[in-house]
C-alpha cells in the first residue's frame, strides 16, 4: 500500500517535470520551424513546416503528443546533429553512468572509514587536519580540481592522457581507467561533504545517553562505535547520500566538459549553447527522472529502517 | 569571545580578507586593463611587472582576476540579497502562520531541492539567456527554496515554546513577535544559511561560465578564465591557477567563518586532551593525600574530585575531595539537590563521566580472583582496562530510561551484549533463555515479545525494569542506581523500589542510590551520604539522618521537602467576591472535516464549572494530560474554547512551568521586563522606573537588569517570568506547574515570594499543579481532578 502510495507521488512529480518542461521551452523566444530553415526562408515556407511540424497545433494538443512521443522514446530530431535524440541520448548514457557509478563508489570507499576514525577520536590531531582537509576540499570547485589532476595526474605525472577519452564500446577497461581521474575529482569535493556530515551525526549522537548506557556494559569504544553510534546515524547519512547521487549527476555536467567525456552532460551543454530545444527537453526529464527516483527509493528505504 | 581566537577564524578572517582587498583594489585601480591585448606579451609567465603572468591573449592575468572576482562577488552578494529577503519572508510567513500556503510552498520547495542546483540553473539559463543578470536572476531564483525552508523549520521549532505563547499572552501583536521576539533566535542558522549560499552562488557562476553560459566575454569572469586558459594548460599554467586559487580562498574563507557558528570547525577540542589537563590542574591545586590503607570495603572512594573544563579559563571544580566506602551487601545512598556532584561522583566510579569531565582520587574495587582478595586501584584506569570491570564487577542503571536504551537496536541484542562482549562463548539458545530468566526475574512475563521489541514500543516502566535486568545479568557486585525512578510516575516508582530491594536480598548486591527525594531514599537505603555543592556534608545511619540531622543545609533540605504551610499565612479577604465564573466550558481537539463527519475529537474539558473569588490561592490538582493546562490557556486566551464561557473580573498574567523555555533567550532582563509596557507605548524613562520596581520586589538586585536571560539560573528564571507577569498588573495569576522543574530548596523560596507578592499586589491565584503536597501548602481552596 505504501510502495503504490510512493510511486503515484513520484509518478505526479513526473508528470509536473515533464509539463513545466515543456513549458519553459514554449515560453522561448524563437521559433523551430525559423531555426531550421534559417533566417532567409520566405514567410510562405515558414508557414508551410510550421503546420508540417504542428507548431500550429493548441499547446496542450503539442503537450500530449511530445509526452506520447517521450513514452515511446520518441523525443524528435536534434536540429544540430539531425539524428533522432533518442539514438544520441542511448550512444552518450553509458558512459555518463560509468562515471557517476564510479563516483559514487569512490565517494563510499573514501568517506566511510575517515567519517568513522574521525567519529572516533574527535579533536585528535588527524580529526583536526582531517575536518581542515575536508573544509579545503569542498571549496574547490569541481572544474576546478578536475584541471588540477589533469595537470599534475595527467600532465605532470603522466598517469593518464587529459582528452583522450575512450568510450565504452571501445574497450571497457581503458574506458574505467580513464574514468577513474574525472570521478576522483567529482567524488573527492562530495566524500569531503559525506564525512562532514557523518563526523556530525556521529558527534551529535556520541552526547546521547545510550552511549553510556552501552560503555557501562563494557563495551570497548569501537564496539560503541559501530553497533551502537552508526545504526543510529545511518539513516541521515542515507538520505544525504541521496543528495549527494543527483548531485553527482549535476557534478558529471561539468566534469565531462573538463575531461572531454561524450556523456549526457557534455550533450547537454553544447545543446542548450546551440538552442537546441528538443535533445535539452529530453535531457532535462531524464535527469528530473533520475533524480526523482532516486530519492523515492531512498526515503522508501530510510523509512524502513527507521521502523 | 572564545570564537574569535578560533584557528578557523583567524584563518577564514584571513582568506576572506585577501580576497575582499583584490576587489576593492580592483574596484579602485587595475594595474593594467583587463581586457587590452597585447601580442608581445603572449603566455608570459609571472613577472615583476605581471605577478600572475599573461594570458594566451598577452592581457595581464592579475588584473583579469580582480575583475573577474568583483563579478564573482557581486553575484554572489546579489543572489543572498534577492534570495534571502524572499526566502526569508515566505519561509516566514510558510511557519509562522502554516496552513494551505505553508503546504504549497513546501511542495513546490522539495521539488526545486530535489534538483541539482546546475541543472536548473542551466534550464533558467536557457530560458533567460545568457548574461550576468540572468544569472543573477537564475541563482536568486534557486537560492529562495533552501533559505525559506531553514528559516520555516526554524520557526516551527520556536513556535510552541513558552515564550511565544508568553509573548501572545502579553498582547504583543504577531508580527513583532515574528520579527522581534523570534527571528532573534534564528540570527545564527539564518547567517550560516547565507554563507551557503553565497559560496554555492559564486561557485555555480563559475561553472556556468566555465561552460560558456554565464557572464559573457568580454567580461572578466573566473569560470571564464579557467575555460579560456585549460586550453593552454601545458604552456601558461598560471592563467588557470591563479583565478582558481581567488576562487577557494574566496568560497574556504566564507566556509571557514560559517563553520565557527554551525559548529562544524576544526577546533573540536579532543576530550583525552581535555581530561588529561584537567587532571593535571586538580593534581597541580590539591597536592597528594595519604590514602588510607586497603579495607574491607567492595568499594572505596577516597579524596574525589571532579572538575569540567570550562570555556573561560581554568577548569571548574564540582565535587570536592569526597571519600565514602560501599560495604559488601550495604544500601548507601547519595542525596543533593541537582548540581551537588552526587550523579558526577557516581559516573566517576564507572569512568563515564561526559567528555568534559575528568576525576582524580582513589577508587578501589575489592576484587577476587585466584590469588586470592585485594583492592585494584582504578583511578588511573583507561577506558580500556576499565571494560574488564563494567558491566561484570560494577554495573549501572540510569535516570531516563527512555533514553538511556539505544533506540535503533532490539532489547535482545542489547541485553545481549551483557553478557557476549567479552571472550565468553554463548550458545544461541543458551543465551536467550538467560535473558528471558533475567526478564522473569524483574517481572517481565512477555518476554518473547519484549526481546524481539525496539525500546520505543515499551512503556517507562517495563524500560527501566529491562534496564535493571540488563545490570544484574551478571550478578555485579556493585550496583549504582542513578535516580532510577525519578522520570516514573508515583505507582511504577514504588514497583521499581519493591524490585530492587528483592533483587538486592537475592543476590547480595552492594547499592550506590543517587536520589534527590529524601523520601526514596530513606525507604531503601540503610547509610546516606548529604551532598551541598560537591562536598559530602553529613554521613550517618538513614534513620538517624532523617529523624536528627545535624548540619544546617540536612536540616533545610529535610525542612524545604516537608514545606512551610503558606495557605494558613497569606491574606485571603473575608467576604466571598467572585472575579472569575467559569460556566461549562467544553474543549476539544481535533480535526473536524466538512459535511459532518469527524475523523477523530478528543475532549480535554466537558462542561467544567469554576469559581473563583478575590484573594483566594484555588489550587487544581491532577495527573498530567488531564487537562490542567488547556484550563491555565483558555483562562489566559491563549486558547478558544469550544463551548462554554469565560467571564473575569480582572486582568489576568500567566506563569509558566519551564523557566528555561519561556523567557526569550536572545533578550535581556530588563527588555523582558519592559516589553509588556513597550507595547502599550509607554515611555521609556517610566519603563524604565517600573522596572527598577520590579527587580528587588521579585528578588533581584538591579544588576540583573543587564544580565541575558542565559546567563540566570533556573530559580532566578521563575523569578523574572513572575515579574513579566507583574508588570502590567494583573488582578490574577495564573500559575501553571510554577515550580515543578525547580529544586526542592528552590522551590520554597519561590513559594514564598509568591506568598508575599500576593499579599503587596492584592493577588488572586489559580495554582495548577501535579504536586498534592505543594498544593496542600500553599492553596486555600483545592480541587482534585
Amino acid at each position: 500500500m505504501k510502495a503504490v502510495k510512493k510511486g503515484l507521488s513520484m509518478l505526479a512529480a513526473i508528470l509536473v517535470l515533464s509539463f513545466v518542461t515543456f513549458l519553459a521551452f514554449e515560453i522561448l523566444p524563437g521559433d523551430a520551424a525559423v531555426t531550421k530553415l534559417g533566417t532567409n526562408a520566405t514567410p510562405e515556407q515558414i508557414e508551410a513546416l510550421r503546420e508540417e511540424m504542428g507548431l500550429n497545433d493548441p499547446f496542450l494538443v503539442r503537450y500530449g503528443r511530445w509526452m506520447g512521443g517521450a513514452c515511446t522514446g520518441d523525443f524528435g530530431m536534434s536540429n544540430r546533429y539531425g539524428r533522432p535524440v533518442s539514438e544520441l541520448f542511448l550512444q552518450m548514457l553509458p558512459n555518463t553512468l560509468l562515471l557517476a557509478g564510479l563516483s559514487f563508489l569512490l565517494i563510499l570507499i573514501i568517506a566511510f572509514p575517515v567519517g568513522l576514525l574521525c567519529g572516533r577520536y574527535p579533536g585528535s590531531i588527524g580529526d583536526r587536519t582531517g575536518v581542515f582537509l575536508n573544509q579545503t576540499l569542498m571549496a574547490i570547485p569541481s572544474f576546478f580540481l578536475g584541471i588540477l589532476i589533469s595537470v599534475v595526474l595527467g600532465l605532470g605525472l603522466k598517469l593518464f592522457t587529459p582528452g583522450a577519452f575512450v568510450p565504452y564500446d571501445q574497450g571497457l577497461g581503458a574506458c574505467l581507467s580513464y574514468l577513474f581521474f574525472p570521478a576522483l575529482a567529482i567524488a573527492l569535493p562530495k566524500a569531503a561533504m559525506t564525512i562532514r556530515f557523518l563526523r556530525s551525526a556521529l558527534l551529535g549522537e556520541r552526547r546521547k545517553e545510550y552511549v553510556r548506557t552501552a560503555r557501562s556494559k563494557g563495551l570497548g569504544e569501537w564496539e560503541v562505535l559501530v553497533k551502537h553510534l552508526l545504526p543510529n546515524a545511518l539513516a541521515a547519512t542515507v538520505t544525504f547520500l541521496g543528495v549527494i547521487l543527483s548531485e553527482i549527476v549535476a557534478g558529471s555536467i561539468v566534469i565531462e566538459q573538463v575531461f572531454g567525456i561524450n556523456g549526457i552532460g557534455r550533450l547537454l551543454v553544447s545543446s542548450v549553447a546551440n538552442r537546441d530545444f528538443n535533445v535539452v527537453q529530453a535531457l532535462v526529464l531524464y535527469i528530473g527522472i533520475v533524480v526523482i527516483v532516486l530519492n523515492g527509493v531512498i526515503e522508501s528505504l530510510v523509512q524502513k529502517e527507521g521502523e | 569571545m572564545k570564537r574569535y581566537r578560533s584557528f578557523n577564524f583567524i584563518c577564514g578572517g584571513i582568506f576572506l580578507g585577501l580576497t575582499v582587498i583584490l576587489v576593492l583594489w580592483g574596484l579602485l585601480h587595475t594595474p593594467y586593463d583587463p581586457t587590452e591585448i597585447n601580442a608581445l606579451l603572449k603566455n608570459g609567465s609571472p613577472s615583476l611587472r605581471h605577478p600572475f603572468g599573461t594570458d594566451q591573449l598577452g592581457r595581464d592575468v592579475l588584473s583579469r582576476v580582480m575583475v573577474g572576482a568583483r563579478t564573482s562577488f557581486f553575484i554572489g552578494v546579489a543572489t543572498i540579497l534577492i534570495g534571502g529577503i524572499i526566502g526569508t519572508l515566505l519561509g516566514a510567513i510558510a511557519g509562522y502562520f502554516g496552513g494551505w500556503f505553508d503546504t504549497i510552498l513546501m511542495r513546490i520547495n522539495d521539488c526545486l531541492l530535489a534538483f541539482p542546483s546546475i541543472l536548473l540553473a542551466l534550464v533558467l539559463v536557457c530560458v533567460f539567456g545568457t548574461g550576468e543578470k540572468n544569472v543573477i536572476l537564475a541563482l536568486g531564483i534557486l537560492f529562495i527554496p533552501s533559505i525559506a525552508r531553514v528559516v520555516r523549520s526554524e520557526i516551527k521549532k520556536q513556535l510552541p515554546m513558552d515564550y511565544v505563547s508568553n509573548a501572545r499572552l502579553l498582547g504583543v501583536s504577531e508580527g513583532r513577535i515574528l520579527f522581534v521576539h523570534i527571528l532573534p533566535n534564528i540570527r545564527a542558522t539564518l547567517l550560516v544559511t547565507m554563507a551557503v549560499g553565497f559560496n554555492n552562488a559564486v561557485l555555480a557562476e563559475a561553472g556556468l561560465s566555465y561552460l560558456g553560459l554565464g557572464v559573457q566575454p568580454p567580461k572578466a569572469s573566473l569560470g571564464r578564465m579557467l575555460s579560456e586558459g585549460q586550453s593552454y594548460l601545458g604552456l601558461s599554467p598560471w592563467t588557470v591557477i591563479f583565478p582558481g586559487l581567488v576562487l577557494v580562498l574566496c568560497v574556504l574563507g566564507v566556509t571557514l567563518i560559517s563553520d565557527v557558528y554551525s559548529g562544524n570547525s576544526a577546533d573540536t577540542e579532543d576530550p583525552v586532551v581535555v581530561r588529561r589537563k584537567i587532571r593535571a590542574e586538580l593534581t597541580a591545586q590539591h597536592p597528594v593525600k595519604e590514602t588510607s590503607e586497603a579495607s574491607d570495603a567492595i568499594l572505596t572512594v577516597d579524596n574525589l574530585r571532579i572538575a569540567f573544563s570550562n570555556d573561560e579559563g581554568a577548569p571548574k571544580e564540582v565535587v570536592h575531595g569526597v571519600s565514602f566506602r560501599l560495604m559488601p551487601g550495604e544500601k548507601l545512598g547519595i542525596v543533593g539537590e541537582s548540581g551537588s556532584g552526587k550523579s558526577v561522583t557516581a559516573l566517576s566510579v564507572m569512568h563515564l563521566l561526559p567528555e568534559n569531565g575528568a576525576a582524580i582520587g582513589d577508587i578501589f574495587v575489592r576484587y577476587e580472583d585466584e590469588t586470592g582478595k585485594h583492592n585494584v586501584d582504578m583511578s588511573h584506569y583507561n577506558a580500556k582496562d576499565m571494560q574488564r570491570y563494567r558491566g561484570a564487577e560494577i554495573a549501572m542503571v540510569f535516570q531516563e530510561p527512555m533514553s538511556s536504551l539505544n533506540p535503533m537496536l532490539r532489547i535482545e541484542s542489547q541485553m545481549a551484549e551483557m553478557l557476549t562482549h567479552g571472550e565468553e562463548q554463548w550458545e544461541k539458545e543458551a543465551l536467550k533463555a538467560r535473558l528471558t530468566e533475567a526478564l522473569l526475574e524483574v517481572d517481565l512475563t512477555d518476554t518473547e515479545r519484549i526481546l524481539s521489541s525496539y525500546p520505543e514500543m515499551l512503556s517507562g516502566g517495563q524500560r527501566q525494569r529491562i534496564m535493571i535486568a540488563m545490570a544484574m545479568l551478571n550478578h555485579p557486585k556493585v550496583l549504582i542506581c542513578d535516580e532510577p525512578t525519578t522520570a516514573l510516575d508515583a505507582e511504577t516508582q514504588e514497583q521499581i523500589l519493591v524490585l530492587l530491594n528483592r533483587l538486592q536480598r537475592k543476590y547480595g548486591t552492594a547499592i550506590l542510590f543517587i536520589s534527590h527525594d529524601l523520601s526514596v531514599v530513606e525507604r531503601i537505603c540503610d547509610r546516606v551520604l548529604v551532598f551541598y555543592n560537591g562536598v559530602s556534608v553529613e554521613e550517618g545511619a538513614a534513620k538517624e539522618i532523617f529523624n536528627a540531622p545535624k548540619e544546617a543545609y540536612t536540616k533545610r533540605l529535610i525542612a524545604a521537602a516537608k514545606g512551610a504551610e503558606h495557605a494558613e499565612h497569606m491574606e485571603v479577604p473575608k467576604e466571598e467576591e467572585p472575579i472569575v465564573r467559569v460556566t461549562d466550558l467544553s474543549v476539544s481537539f481535533g480535526r473536524k472535516r466538512k459535511g459532518g463527519v469527524t475523523s477523530y475529537r478528543t475532549n480535554v474539558l466537558k462542561n467544567y464549572n469554576l469559581t473563583v473569588n478575590r484573594g483566594e490561592v484555588y489550587g487544581i490538582v491532577g495527573r498530567s494530560g488531564s487537562g490542567k493546562s488547556t484550563l491555565a490557556k483558555c483562562l489566559c486566551g491563549l486558547m478558544k474554547p469550544t463551548a462554554g464561557t469565560i467571564a473575569i473580573d480582572g486582568k489576568v498574567g500567566m506563569v509558566f512551568q519551564d523557566p528555561y523555555g519561556s523567557l526569550n533567550p536572545a533578550k535581556t532582563v530588563q527588555w523582558l521586563l519592559e516589553e509588556p509596557l513597550r507595547i502599550h507605548k509607554v515611555p521609556k524613562e517610566e519603563r524604565e522606573a517600573r522596572v527598577r520596581e520590579m527587580l528587588p520586589a521579585i528578588g533581584l538586585s538591579e544588576e540583573y537588569g543587564r544580565r541575558r536571560v542565559t546567563e540566570l539560573s533556573g530559580g532566578q528564571r521563575q523569578r523574572v517570568a513572575i515579574g513579566i507577569a507583574l508588570m502590567h498588573k494583573p488582578d490574577i495569576l495564573v500559575l501553571d506547574e510554577p515550580v515543578s522543574a525547580l529544586d526542592v530548596t528552590v522551590q520554597e523560596q519561590i513559594l514564598s515570594l509568591l506568598a508575599d507578592l500576593h499579599d503587596r499586589y492584592k493577588l488572586t491565584y489559580i495554582f495548577i499543579t501535579h504536586d498534592r503536597e505543594v498544593m496542600r501548602r500553599f492553596a486555600t481552596k483545592t480541587e482534585v481532578w
